[in-house]
């Protein structure tokens, strides 16, 4: 699962999800004043057909706020085409019958489900508005669905407060996959249960996937995680793309100083590798979003940072092994040109090692 | 929060629904009590007529206020009517009033509620600054400009009253929508696709249901109260008819003769609005801790 | 500082009467932290491991319906059974707590300098500019930046990591010698909970500070605790130091939650424990985690003790030497 799978051939690709340069920004009051909190800021991913995504950040990254411009929760500007389909300029009501090509799982399993309605209508909903299934059939379907997510025909019969965290997550499930989508967003969806609970949800995606060709984009803050589940990796900063590529290349040969950090800050539950490792986690805190810094978004708090990082915001180069990078050092300075990070000793700490010990 | 925390660990209740709901209210005393006392006043409203020992419009101006005697059984009033009669009667205006003022205040209140709480913008605000300066105005007085302006009748009262207490209705249904529009399960509704209107009758007003029949229980005795005040006044149940209200109206004239006059119908009006008011705490506690998850 | 242990609890249990049944959120745990030493308190939600430390403060176990049994001693004084008004004279003063919800945990209408000096006025009874000095030291010691100029701030001045500082520093104000710390970093965005890890690291160190650390994250403890005992179904089922602990387990249940742990520094297959943990009022007879268990023999039917298995290791298995469990260290 976590090897490379298919190796599509370049030119005939079919991406699920292109997204460029998407922006999305929100108003907002701070007592008396009028503020805008620019949430994503010219964001451009790509998604092809069968893979999981892993977009990772912390607070203010933006990586809820494009799940939500995908699935048009939100408004955006910029282009998003989904399965071939121009959607970025779509109202909420044309988007409609494209709602049945992507669904999303959300974090709380304590409110993702309607408290007064019984679990089997619940996951009816999504049927009933793109179907035209009638009643007979859509509780065949629903019986159906409970049975893909491992649960018992008759839990539609009952009210989602019967029901275990990681149960009512599977519910969500059988709900999001009831209209067979080509992407299923996860937003956070494990992060709320035990890592046990956490585990089994996660296998059920993986066998949903194999069954069905879903393709996923997992969000997540859980950095262990999305390394066991994902085939390319997003690391999203303030609204912006940072770096991304194939996940182990990600993950072993990190070309962006807040990825670096992002790893080393993760700790390891084994006393022995953890309290060896250097724990170089950035310093200051996570900047305001209605108020970005100049330049780059991350120099502040980056140990490697340049003049001229505070005063350009650098764009998207290509990585060695895959991947793009948004970082000066990649075409100033050390001029690493594709290069990781790895090997240039930082500014600001004096920090040789590697933030990640290499794979078992 | 060491509450939260040991809710979290206690083993859920079994047997959520209506029949939780059910068993809880049963054994609560005293609302138990308040709607023994309403099915049997809905009763003694709905057979009146059959239950009057005498007519309650005929007048006999040789016996006018009578004590209790055999014959009247709580003596009759300033035209020689018979009281116990007139109360009888008097139940089944009072309580249709009742109903019909609550009724009113319903329709208007939980759709423009519902609207306003969930699309919020410029119809929340319209719908706001309607509801404030309504409510802004004494209830009574306003009641009786409109009466007033429409003429004197228990129907005009009534729609009087039921605009009146509109806001509070409205109120209590937008606070509720407005917490409920947060909820994760209103924004997965979203994204399936189902239309803004489908997701307030479908997710957001079973939601809301519950404090809004509480306080649904609650408003009908003030909408009682408020019958009773413009029937006191002459504004609501035109004379013959008998509504509690007229009645405790006329009897303050004959106060000094006979006390006891303005008793009965009062005492009929507090103990149904302290009725309502128990059936509605009792329905509140009933549902509430299955809400408190 | 005196010798033996700070805290010392001994057979706890929380007994909750519902409806007329006992239920047990704690089951007669018992564990010890000397001075100076981090002990982390791991175990899955239900465990019992928050409630644990809302008995050692008093929170809980103080009604008819919640009863506190078994001993708990901070520096070999009684806390069960000790009257509200002398518990009051330990709070914040020589146990202090950290929550998980800095967000939630400050009073927004006052200024964080007016909150922490209130518990130092409190218990120091120290005038208003001396309690003032105090909060500056307090808070420099937390590393707040200009702490002389963020007395007067409100809590929504302050980001999630910076109020999680105000809090340890709260803490600190008062010179305390057990901090317990529930899930103090697990709201706290990575990077974040780095740099508090960090900082609890280094105060302890500095200051002698015995802490009691409340989590789920396997990695935390790995990193921030001297010793660990790992919680279960409302019971302690093993107990030592860490790097013992996370070598070579010796109760089933820790071994399989450290296998299911996704680790950084891994790829391939995740596990997981087959079921759930018993509910509070359906727990097995003998061993809790049994019917999970794939070592369980009919043996483990029989209520098990949490019995010494080597110096300073604790295990709550009768099947512990003859296991071979978890990878070598």
């Amino acid at each position: 699962m976590s090897e490379q799978s298919i190796q599509t051939p370049t030119a005939e690709v079919e991406d699920l999800l292109v997204a460029e340069d998407v922006t999305v920004t929100f108003p907002l009051r701070r007592g008396r004043r009028k503020l805008k909190v620019n949430a994503l800021r010219g964001v451009t991913i790509g998604l092809r057909r069968g893979e999981t995504l892993g977009l990772v950040g912390e607070s203010g990254s933006g990586k809820s706020t494009f799940a939500r411009a995908l699935l048009h929760l939100v408004d955006s500007e910029g282009r998003i085409v989904l399965d071939g389909v121009e959607t970025g300029e779509l109202s909420r009501r044309q988007f409609r019958e494209l709602r049945s090509k992507v669904q999303m799982v959300f974090q709380d399993p304590y409110s993702s489900l309607d408290p007064s309605m019984r679990v089997g209508d619940s996951i009816a909903e999504p049927l009933i508005e793109h179907t035209s299934l009638n009643r007979v059939d859509r509780e065949a379907r629903v019986a159906e669905l409970l049975g893909k997510v491992g649960l018992p025909a008759s839990a539609a019969d009952r009210y989602p407060d019967e029901f275990s965290g990681g149960q009512r997550q599977r519910i969500a499930i059988a709900r999001a996959i009831a209209v067979a989508p080509d992407l299923l967003v996860c937003d956070e969806a494990v992060s709320a249960l035990d890592v046990s609970t956490q585990n089994q949800i996660l296998g059920l995606l993986r066998d949903l996937r194999e069954d069905s060709g879903l393709s996923y984009v997992f969000i997540s803050h859980d950095l262990a995680v999305v390394r066991h589940i994902s085939d390319r990796v997003v690391v999203m900063y303030l609204g912006q793309v940072v770096e991304e590529g194939p996940t182990e290349r990600v993950y072993e040969s990190f070309a962006h100083p807040y990825t670096r950090s992002l790893l080393a800050a993760v700790p390891i539950p084994d006393p022995v590798l953890q309290r060896g490792r250097d724990r170089g986690a950035a310093p200051g805190d996570l900047p305001d979003p209605t108020d970005p810094p100049t330049g780059c978004a991350f120099h502040a708090r980056c140990a490697y940072a340049m003049p001229i990082c505070a005063e350009v915001d650098p764009e998207p180069t290509p990585v060695d092994g895959g991947g793009s990078v948004r970082c000066h050092l990649q075409t100033t300075g050390p001029e690493l040109g594709g290069r990781s990070l790895l090997g240039i000793t930082p500014v600001r700490t004096l920090q040789a090692e590697t933030a990640v010990p290499p794979v078992a | 929060m060491t509450t939260r925390a040991i809710a979290a660990i206690l083993p859920p209740k079994r047997a959520a629904g209506r029949r939780r709901f059910l068993q809880r209210f049963v054994r609560q005393p005293l609302a138990m009590t308040g709607l023994v006392y309403l099915v049997l006043i809905a009763l003694v409203a709905a057979l009146a007529p059959l239950l009057v020992p005498h007519d309650p419009n005929v007048q006999d101006l040789r016996g006018v206020l009578q004590p209790p005697s055999a014959e009247h059984l709580l003596g009759t009033d300033e035209l020689g009517r018979d009281v116990l009669s007139r109360l009888i009667m008097g139940s089944r205006v009072s309580l249709l009033a009742a109903v019909q003022g609550t009724a009113v205040a319903i329709a208007i209140g939980l759709p423009l509620g519902l609207i306003a709480g969930y699309v919020r913008g410029r119809t929340d605000r319209v719908v706001m600054i309607l509801t404030d300066t309504i409510m802004a105005l004494p209830a009574l007085v306003l009641a009786m400009a409109i009466v007033a302006i429409w003429g004197p009748s228990l129907t005009n009262a009534m729609l009087a009253i039921g605009i009146i207490t509109a806001p509070r209705a409205l109120r209590l249904v937008r606070g509720s929508v407005l917490h409920i529009r947060e909820e994760t399960y209103i924004e997965a509704s979203r994204s399936i696709g189902t239309p803004d209107w489908k997701i307030i009758v479908k997710h957001v007003l079973p939601n809301a249901a519950a404090p809004l029949i509480v306080f649904t229980a609650v408003l009908a005795g003030t909408v009682m109260l408020m019958e009773a005040g413009l029937s006191f006044i002459g504004l609501g149940v035109q004379p013959p008819e008998a509504s509690w209200g007229a009645m405790l109206g006329t009897s303050f004239r004959y106060l000094s003769r006979a006390p006891i006059l303005a008793i009965y119908p009062g005492l009929a009006i507090a103990v149904t609005v302290l009725a309502l008011n128990l059936v509605g705490d009792g329905v509140r506690d009933s549902i509430g801790k299955q809400v408190q998850r | 500082m005196t010798a033996g242990p700070v805290l010392e609890v001994r057979d706890a249990s929380l007994v909750f009467t519902q409806d007329r049944n006992e239920l047990r959120l704690i089951d007669h745990v018992s564990f010890e932290v000397a001075p100076g030493e981090t002990l982390g308190l791991v175990g899955e939600s239900g465990s019992g491991k928050s409630m644990t430390a809302l008995s050692i403060m008093g929170f809980v176990g103080r009604k008819r319906s919640q009863r506190l049994e078994g001993s708990i001693r901070f520096r070999g004084q009684e806390l069960v059974g000790l009257p509200e008004s002398q518990y009051r004279k330990l709070r914040g003063n020589d146990i202090a707590m950290v929550f998980q919800e800095p967000m939630t945990s400050l009073d927004p209408s006052f200024t964080i300098g007016f909150q922490i000096a209130e518990g130092i006025r409190l218990h120091q009874g120290l005038s208003r500019k001396d309690a003032l000095k105090r909060v500056v030291e307090v808070l420099d010691l937390v590393r707040i930046p200009q702490a002389h100029r963020r007395v007067n701030s409100y809590p929504h001045e302050f980001s999630g990591g910076m109020r999680q500082r105000v809090l340890i520093a709260m803490a600190l104000a008062n010179d305390p010698e057990l901090i317990i710390a529930d899930e103090p970093t697990t709201a706290l965005d990575v990077s974040i909970q780095a740099q508090i890890l960090d900082l609890l690291g280094s105060l302890q160190r500095d200051l002698g500070l015995a802490m009691l650390f409340i989590t789920h994250n396997m990695g935390v403890v790995a990193d921030i605790c001297d010793r660990v005992a790992v919680m279960y179904a409302g019971e302690v089922v093993e107990q030592g130091g860490v790097h013992e602990v996370f070598g070579s387990p010796r109760m089933p249940y820790t071994e399989r939650l450290l296998a299911s742990m996704p680790r950084l520094d891994r790829r391939g297959e995740l596990e997981w424990i087959p079921g759930a943990p018993p509910a509070v009022d359906d727990r097995p007879v003998g061993c809790r985690f049994q019917p999970r268990c794939a070592h369980a023999v009919q043996a483990c039917g029989e209520p098990q003790a949490l019995r010494i298995v080597a110096p300073d290791r604790l295990a709550r298995c009768w099947r512990s030497e003859e296991l071979e469990l978890g990878e070598s260290a």
